[in-house]
């Protein structure tokens, strides 16, 4: 099977070199001398910015090879993978993936954001903006499945390089699909709905278990309307199969669909439905580890009107705003959980102008903002602007500056916004 | 940091003397330069064994540490320059220099050297990252093998 491959890829090699030279030729027919000169082969090979390589490199030490392919591309790595069962290990080892994962991610980060229509009943016209979040700069992004009029999707998490998308194609059965944009791999995982069938369905979220390539999917589900408590399955990588199931504690109610994830710890935001009047909000955390919810209350100084986790520098925090007509006013906080009583501690204050409540996520130090605008015009049916102003807010200097501006010409609302970094890791 | 006359003596496999500027081989290595900073060289008498390190290669290294202490300053693409027509070396001495350069941990040639590697199997196929790597046997078992190049046969 060796040797057929290589007659081939010999053959492939000399009908290259042909078309190189027979190009080469073409424009350079009217120099002689250096028709002579580029048609030699062996001044052709001195020619690439490689030394030329006659004889194969004696066996590196791994640490070596190991520090080359940290600093390779994707598609190198990928490619030296599959050159033998020893490299196939060690490129794909966690010790490996943090680290390339460390480095790429000195090349910056992309935002995800899902935009939609609220009213309208074709789904799969919703799309994902992918946005570089020091420069702005817009990229096209392409999910691995085709949507049909009736389709929609929804993404459950961005954790560590992998989507986590709830998608139908047809509207009908939907599937959940793990995929890594870099390595495109994908995996296509059953919908939980489907084996337990709740009466409502609650929410998905994606987690990592700390110092692993292994996730978890969790599915918080009411069996019926009626029920006392939630349920909570758990799909595992490394099982296949969603078979944990942990009765929720009674404060587990009407969780937020977005949630932020930290050394396997799962924290949501929601709040308390007995008093409508005087809702308090608290934070429900679940942990992977033991198995176990934890419930954590706010503290009265940190109360606002609307609240949002974070994550800063590997710190849960929870953004608390206050806003009139025109400004915001949001404070951060740091909880530190522990077994015992929670630690709330304000790391700073920062305010700005923005009419609606602004969704923002951590980069690095900075915030992203996204504040959103609607008009309609006055005596136009079904005339409506939708303005996106999203700005990188810089807290220790107090400053804030554009990164991209877009408008539609119709009522677009953002359903989701995520932090995406690349990574090699496995679906 | 010693005074940029002082001379120090390095000593390759063959017992092949080198005398170098003290501050050329302190400011890239930093194996001589925690030699150096902890007083375990003796001007007068050491000369630093480097016993896997041959003379022909060892006197590329010196060529690069001495060139880039003196021309630090020079613009880019002069260094670049430089640095190619260095590495423009066969296989064997790419590789006696890595090795060199990874044991006296100098800094920037192994930065050089891996980028270089590195793009010598940058976008190459499978087949032929094996014969660069020299990798004879890939222990994969015929239907992993097959596999793969389902997989990925455009990296075939």
């Amino acid at each position: 099977m060796n040797s057929s491959i290589n007659d081939e890829e010999y053959s492939e090699h000399i009908n290259t070199s042909h078309t190189l030279r027979k190009h080469i030729f073409l424009t350079c027919i009217s120099f002689p001398s250096l028709i002579s000169y580029f048609c030699n082969p062996r001044i052709l090979d001195t020619m690439s910015d490689v030394p030329p390589i006659s004889i194969p490199l004696p066996e590196l030490p791994d640490e070596l090879m190991l520090d080359i392919f940290h600093r390779a591309d994707a598609s190198t790595i990928l490619n030296a993978r599959s050159t033998c069962r020893s490299w196939r290990v060690k490129l794909s080892s966690y010790d490996f993936q943090t680290t390339l994962a460390q480095r790429w991610k000195h090349h910056g980060c992309s935002l995800l954001m899902h935009f939609c229509y609220p009213s309208s009943l074709m789904n799969s016209v919703d799309w994902v903006m992918r946005m570089d979040a020091s420069s702005g700069y817009t990229m096209p992004f392409h999910f691995p499945f085709l949507l049909t009029y009736e389709g929609w999707f929804h993404i459950i998490g961005v954790e560590n390089g992998i989507l986590c998308i709830r998608y139908s194609s047809m509207g009908k059965k939907s599937y959940l699909l793990s995929w890594n944009p870099v390595s495109r791999k994908s995996k296509i995982i059953q919908d939980p709905v489907y084996i337990f069938q709740p009466d409502l369905v609650y929410l998905y979220a994606l987690v990592y278990f700390p110092s692993t390539l292994d996730y978890a999917i969790l599915y918080i589900f009411k069996q019926t309307s009626e029920s006392p408590s939630s349920s909570l399955s758990i799909y595992t990588s490394f099982k296949r199969n969603w078979n944990v199931i942990i009765t929720c504690p009674p404060y587990v109610v009407t969780l937020d669909a977005t949630y932020v994830t930290l050394g396997g710890s799962i924290y949501w935001l929601t709040c308390s439905v007995d008093d409508d009047e005087r809702r308090s909000p608290y934070i429900v955390c679940f942990s992977l580890l033991s198995n176990t919810f934890q419930q954590i209350f706010i503290p009265r100084q940190a109360l606002a009107h609307c609240y949002m986790l974070m994550l800063l520098n590997q710190k849960v925090c929870l953004a608390s705003s206050t806003h009139d007509e025109e400004v915001f006013s949001t404070s951060i906080w740091h909880v530190a959980v522990t077994e015992e009583e929670p630690a709330w501690t304000r790391l700073f204050m920062y305010n700005g102008i923005a009419p609606l409540f602004t969704p923002a996520i951590f980069v690095d130090e900075d915030i992203i903002e996204i504040k959103e605008r609607h008009f309609e015009e006055d005596g136009v049916d079904d005339s409506h602007v939708s303005h996106f102003h999203i700005c990188r807010y810089t807290p220790m200097e107090k400053t804030r500056r554009t990164l991209h501006w877009v408008e539609y010409e119709d009522n677009v609302r953002i359903r989701s916004l995520h932090v995406y970094h690349e990574t090699l890791y496995p679906v | 940091m010693g005074s940029p006359l002082k001379k120090i003596m390095l000593c390759s496999s063959e017992k092949e003397i080198f005398s170098v500027e003290e501050q050329v081989m302190v400011q890239h290595s930093v194996i001589i330069n925690n030699m150096i900073e902890d007083g375990s060289y003796n001007y007068e008498e050491s000369k630093i064994p480097l016993d896997c390190v041959d003379s022909k290669t060892l006197k590329k290294v010196i060529d690069y540490c001495t060139y880039h202490t003196h021309h630090h300053n020079d613009n880019q693409e002069d260094l670049e320059a430089w640095d190619a027509q260095f590495l423009n070396v066969d296989s064997n001495g790419l590789y006696d220099l890595l090795m060199a350069a990874n044991y006296l941990e100098i800094r920037n040639l192994l930065d050089l050297i891996y980028r270089t590697i590195k793009n010598m199997i940058k976008g190459k196929k499978i087949d032929e990252i094996r014969r660069i790597l020299n990798i004879k046997d890939h222990g994969f078992t015929p239907e992993e093998e097959e596999q793969n190049r389902k997989e990925y046969p455009h990296f075939y």
